[in-house]
């Protein structure tokens, strides 16, 4: 019987796909660079293209060959999925399939720019001068990938923005994520066929990305009407959009399947060669690299950073695959519980902070493929201060703290106390960490224990610590965050509204914080508005509400029978990517 | 099997990372030895019952055994625990200091950062002079971890195991002896208890208990006790039919009297054949929580964990993998062994009845 | 032995609420709920509370516990086994019959090669008990019994899916995007695909199979009418074909009563090292997920399932204690 026990409960190591999921918060497209000519240049002769397979010519550079259709790009995530209903999405892998193959976003942003860029809208929206109205306009010509039942195509229409803004703001559908991805959205009224209105209750400088970018629009001639059966509509499991891809098959607990959509509307800005794209659910990430190896997948991210480097010195591999790293705005940090007794004081904080060996992990665990962060954001984003350094490893410093603070060891046991309480706290993180993050956790522990601090380290069950952090019962947890690549806005995790309503896990609360998240808010000056963020970066590092641990890099494999295979500032995006014959 | 007790009794004394004896300006101590605790005298009591049985028995070699555990309980109480001794394998030492370090000269739980923080050096280290085994990704001596590690999980089976016995073996009695009404409730608490899915009571306890090994303990034999109530109730319901039983009711032997005197001691071999396999049984249990790092905390070792910890890194040391994996099933194949010989030398019978009676899965 | 069924199965019932009672408050006691994707720590803006509270609502998760598990059990009392609280909001039977007849195409086929390997093994170990190649076997079992599933399956496609002797597929049922023609070609994929996940999966019961196989045909052996059949003159392989093996093969048929409870376990570590999308991992993943619903009804179907191999197991004793009591 225990052994029925233990073998029904053998669960393989899941590891958090970090970069594919990463990967999927990110956009889709290129630039258009409107009026810049060099900017034109790579485009210029893939215009002629147009989307068909008439015509062969070279392009620049990057590759002799010239693009062809065909190939199948496959890839893998540990979870399967839930449902493809774009509104009632909740996955970071459902995001990346929706926002990339099937519903593309009004507006985009480059991938190497981060620039704004519109796709399915036809401009950048009309903002009334109190920042409080937006109008926007959608490109005509749009075709939903399924029309009426007599086969007549169908337009994408603000009749489609209409019906998904209902079942959005109503609660009866199920549509959690979305709504809350709009901010402060009032209403959204179509005007004319291809214009519509949306009102916001508050000016905020990011209304305008956050409705372009995570507005989702579901097909109204298709989907059922009412709110309450919305969540369970078949097109969840088969659904209709309008994307560069259309849904082909989705084998539950296997793969899902799409195929080129023919009548997509941007193929000069996203060419989109591939043929058919398949996604594979593989619940044991060890055996991707296996899988890669065997050619069942053509492109997977790495996470053990000494087998990437092994894999680069070998001959074997660098047959295979092209190897390519890049820095997405991933951070991995300890949140500390201010209102546990220790931690209510900064210098705790600090002390801790001070004894955890970061670079050591960079540098042993990580080979260099990271970095270590003294803020919330990545070394490569705009809003963090490179002047800020990040806390050396120093644990005198840090012993000379804890005394400071009044936690010594009174009574001798080995472990400081302080009004006859010794510190000691766990130390907590979700199952699904990769076990990259969780070596330097064993360092920093018996760090801790030389100075005198007991700390546990716990793996929970995501469900648990999600319940914990919400209700603020833990004592310390490492999470990671990926931030948004631009325009990042802490005011959910370190403002003291969001500590009951938000992200705010250790309760932080500091006047001048909250005065300059406020500020960053208001601020509609992009110039201004980078300034109040180094200020706020500041004042993060000054305070320590978490530690900041790692901007890890993601590592990724890509096949040799790919073409043009360039990764973008914003991650393996390969719209333009193509299979050699 | 009777050397893996006897190592993970050892495991102190083979693997400490504080030395066993040590000079220095103070005069003579002996850290690693007075840092042992109650468990750990526990597991040399073991060994000394062990190696009495075996002096009992006439085999000489073994009798020193338990003699030296004996002397290191009486060392341990002199002797006075210098925690700054650790230092001392790599750092600096006054003139005259000396230092004698257990065997394997590192703890299982301490990473040796002279090598960590070395540039250049790649982990998990291989295999050296240093390190006989190399270390897992943290820097950890990898054979002193193996070592605890199988004390630990040997340590946990055999603490479920005893208490799944003891339950179970009060709940078969009851239901073998009292039948009627009670056999029939218990029965049915026993599928109740065995229908449920367990991932949640494990779930649970883990998130309101401390991860410590009591908590294992506790939960593996809460769980298992059932296995044996069915077989001890199997087994009295069979031995009842037998001749001597009827003359001792006949002869107007109370139930309880019944029940202790003359069901217990034959019912007793079978199902101490199956707490052999149990041991086993709750080792895997024990094992795979462990892999899910739901088992004890970190650093704690235990053969589970250095596997799971050992996963991710199995291409380019696939022997971390291996290691622990080796060593679980040899412990479990060893009892396995010990109890399938004990369930030869004492059923010389096979009967039917009684494998019915037993009915255990594939 | 009429009576004796009838009360056990009538017992059933109870046993049966017991188990849903169990189920259903471990269920709720278990910290976090089915929308811990929504509330995920380490992706995006949490929903507020407001949003919260009113998902709740719609899927009757605030009311009083007694009042929940009574709708839960009207429900069940007319075969209704509710939507699953998983994104996808599918009906549970739907997603439990998937998972099932995955399953137990897989358990079925495993036990098959259990007890057609087993059987024969065991009567051969027998024949041949004592001597050096059958201890080796034994111990080889043994190995094998020990180890863990997941193990087990890593040196398999280690083995069979990689390296030099690769040869056979590695993710799932079937390949993925293959035309085939006809029946047969279907069969020979979904064939290939499978040969791993079945033998991992018998390789766990094989030792046990063999082991009840050998010891009851060494006890039949012992028999003095075999030495008398031996007394006789008959040819040895007579001896075993015709009489021992029939006596000493009954005992590994209590096994059976393991069967039922077996096919609806679905083993997680075959499912995941396979991606095989089974009742293991549906039931993990359930359980993780807090999808109540889905964990009631796969608790009912494994406790009819448990209860139903611990009658056959409990029914064949008895049969065997009458058969005793009348010789």
């Amino acid at each position: 019987m225990k052994v029925g026990l233990a073998s029904a409960i053998g669960l393989g190591s899941a590891a958090l796909v970090v970069a594919l999921a990463a990967a999927a918060r990110q956009g889709v497209g290129p630039s258009e660079r409107t009026g810049d000519p060099s900017g034109h240049a790579s485009f210029a002769t893939v215009a002629s293209f147009a989307g068909s397979d008439a015509g062969r010519r070279s392009l620049r550079g990057g590759s002799s060959e010239a693009p062809r259709h065909g190939g199948t790009m496959t890839q893998s995530v540990t979870a399967s999925y839930g449902t493809l209903n774009n509104i009632t999405r909740t996955k970071s892998g459902e995001e990346l399939v929706c926002r990339t193959y099937l519903f593309p976003p009004l507006l985009d942003l480059d991938p190497d720019t981060f620039e704004i860029v519109p796709l399915v809208a036809a401009s950048r929206p009309e903002i009334s001068p109190d920042h409080r109205r937006y109008t926007w306009r959608i490109r005509p010509g749009i075709r939903w990938h399924r029309g009426l039942p007599d086969g007549s195509p169908v337009e994408l229409s603000t009749a489609d923005v209409e019906f998904s803004w209902r079942m959005i703001a109503d609660t009866r559908s199920g549509a959690v994520k979305a709504k809350g991805a709009l901010g402060p959205v009032e209403s959204v009224k179509a005007v004319d066929r291809y214009t519509f209105v949306v009102e916001t209750s508050a000016p905020y400088f990011r209304s305008e990305l956050e409705f372009g970018y995570d507005f989702r629009i579901m097909p109204a001639h298709l989907c059922t009407q009412d709110p309450e059966a919305f969540g369970k509509d078949p097109l969840g499991r088969a659904p209709v959009g309008y994307g560069p891809y259309r849904f082909d098959e989705w084998k539950e607990g296997a793969y899902l399947s799409l195929v080129r959509n023919p009548e997509w509307f941007a193929p000069e800005k996203l060419p989109y060669w591939v043929d058919r794209v398949r996604i594979h659910f593989v619940p044991d990430v060890n055996q991707v690299p296996t899988l890669f190896e065997r050619g069942e997948l053509t492109l997977v991210a790495v996470n053990d950073c000494s087998r990437y480097e092994e894999m680069r010195k070998d001959a074997a591999w660098l047959e295979r695959a092209t190897f390519h790293e890049y820095y997405l705005p991933h951070v991995v940090f300890i949140t500390w519980n201010g209102l546990h007794p220790a931690f209510a004081d900064p210098r705790v904080r600090r002390a801790m902070t001070l004894l955890n060996p970061r670079d050591l992990v960079r540098d042993k665990i990580y080979r260099g493929h990271a970095q270590v962060v003294s803020g919330p954001w990545a070394v490569t984003a705009r809003e963090c201060d490179p002047s800020i350094a990040p806390l050396p490893f120093d644990p005198p410093a840090a012993a000379a703290l804890l005394d400071e603070a009044g936690w010594q060891d009174h009574d001798g046991d080995g472990w400081r106390d302080k009004y006859g309480k010794a510190l000691r706290f766990v130390l907590e993180y979700s199952q699904t960490t990769a076990p990259v993050f969780t070596v330097g956790l064993g360092w920093f522990q018996e760090q801790l224990k030389a100075a005198g601090v007991a700390m546990e380290t716990r793996a929970v069950e995501l469900n648990q610590l999600a319940a914990e952090l919400g209700e603020h019962r833990y004592d310390a947890a490492m999470l990671g965050w990926v931030a948004d690549p631009r325009d990042d806005d802490v005011y959910d995790r370190f403002h003291s509204d969001a500590i009951d309503a938000g992200s705010n896990y250790g309760s932080y609360r500091s006047a001048e914080c909250d005065r300059l998240v406020e500020a960053f808010r208001a601020e509609f000056d992009e110039s201004a508005r980078l300034k109040v963020a180094h200020a706020i970066h500041r004042r993060l590092a000054e305070d320590q509400p978490c530690t900041f641990l790692y901007n890890p890099q993601s590592l990724v494999l890509v096949s040799t029978k790919l073409r043009n295979v360039k990764l973008h500032a914003m991650g393996a995006r390969w719209f333009d990517w193509w299979f050699a014959e | 099997m009777r050397a893996f007790v006897w190592l993970a009794a050892f495991a102190p004394f083979l693997a400490h990372r504080l030395p066993l004896a040590h000079r220095g300006a103070a005069g003579f101590d002996f850290p690693a030895i007075a840092a042992l605790d109650g468990e750990d005298l526990f597991w040399l009591a073991v060994v000394a019952v062990d190696g009495a049985w075996l002096i009992a028995r006439r085999a000489r070699l073994a009798a020193a055994l338990p003699l030296l555990a004996w002397l290191a309980v009486a060392l341990a109480a002199a002797a006075r625990p210098d925690e700054r001794t650790a230092k001392l394998r790599d750092g600096p030492r006054e003139p005259g200091e000396r230092a004698l370090f257990s065997p394997i000269g590192f703890g299982p739980e301490e990473s040796d950062w002279t090598l960590v923080m070395a540039p250049g050096v790649a982990l998990p280290l291989p295999p050296s002079s240093r390190h006989w085994l190399g270390s897992d990704g943290q820097g950890r001596d990898l054979l002193a971890r193996l070592l605890h590690g199988t004390r630990v999980s040997l340590g946990v089976g055999a603490a479920a195991t005893a208490i799944a016995l003891a339950v179970g073996l009060m709940v078969g009695l009851l239901c073998g002896t009292l039948r009627g009404a009670v056999d029939l409730v218990l029965m049915r608490v026993v599928e109740v208890l065995l229908c449920f899915p367990h991932l949640f009571l494990v779930l649970i306890v883990f998130a309101y208990l401390p991860h410590s090994r009591t908590t294992m303990i506790l939960l593996l034999g809460l769980v298992g006790w059932t296995t044996t109530a069915r077989l001890a109730r199997g087994e009295l319901l069979r031995l009842r039919d037998q001749e001597f039983v009827l003359a001792a009711r006949s002869l107007g032997a109370s139930p309880l009297r019944l029940a202790l005197r003359h069901l217990l001691p034959n019912a007793l071999a079978p199902v101490l054949v199956a707490a052999t396999f149990s041991v086993a049984g709750a080792m895997l249990a024990e094992f795979a929580l462990s892999w899910l790092g739901l088992g004890v905390a970190p650093p704690t070792p235990s053969l589970g964990r250095i596997l799971a910890e050992g996963q991710p890194l199995i291409a380019r040391a696939p022997f971390l993998s291996l290691a622990p994996g080796l060593l679980i099933f040899a412990v479990v194949t060893s009892f396995n062994a010990w109890g399938e010989a004990l369930r030869e030398a004492t059923t010389p019978e096979f009967s039917a009845s009684r494998q019915a009676a037993g009915g255990s899965a594939p | 032995m009429r009576t004796w069924l009838v009360r056990r199965l009538l017992l059933g019932f109870p046993t049966l609420l017991g188990i849903t009672i169990v189920t259903f408050l471990l269920s709720r006691l278990a910290p976090g709920g089915p929308f811990a994707d929504l509330a995920d720590p380490e992706g995006g803006r949490p929903i507020t509370r407001e949003h919260r509270a009113a998902l709740e609502r719609n899927f009757g998760l605030d009311r009083p516990l007694l009042e929940q598990y009574a709708n839960w059990l009207k429900r069940f009392a007319q075969l209704d086994f509710g939507e699953s609280l998983a994104p996808d909001r599918r009906p549970v039977r739907q997603k439990i019959v998937e998972a099932l007849g995955v399953s137990i195409g897989l358990q079925a086929a495993a036990v098959l090669l259990m007890y057609a390997v087993g059987l024969p093994l065991g009567v051969w170990c027998a024949a041949r008990a004592g001597t050096r190649l059958e201890r080796w076997i034994g111990r080889a079992l043994f190995l094998v019994h020990s180890t863990p599933t997941l193990l087990l399956g890593t040196v398999l496609i280690a083995l069979f899916c990689t390296g030099r002797l690769a040869s056979l597929p590695l993710l799932g049922l079937r390949t993925p995007g293959l035309r085939t023609d006809g029946a047969w070609a279907a069969f020979v994929d979904v064939a290939r695909h499978s040969l791993l996940p079945i033998v991992c999966l018998a390789l766990a019961g094989l030792a046990g199979v063999t082991r009840y196989a050998r010891a009851g045909v060494l006890e039949a052996l012992r028999q003095p009418w075999i030495q008398a059949a031996r007394a006789r003159g008959l040819p040895e392989r007579r001896v075993l074909a015709r009489h021992a093996l029939r006596n000493g093969l009954a005992p590994t048929l209590t096994l059976l009563g393991n069967l039922l409870p077996w096919l609806v376990g679905g083993s997680l570590a075959v499912e995941t090292l396979f991606s095989i999308p089974g009742l293991g991992r549906l039931s993990t993943d359930s359980i993780l997920g807090r999808d109540y619903p889905t964990v009631m009804a796969l608790s009912v179907l494994v406790g009819v399932a448990t209860m139903v191999g611990f009658l056959v197991t409990d029914a064949l004793y008895v049969v065997a204690r009458r058969r005793t009591e009348l010789e």
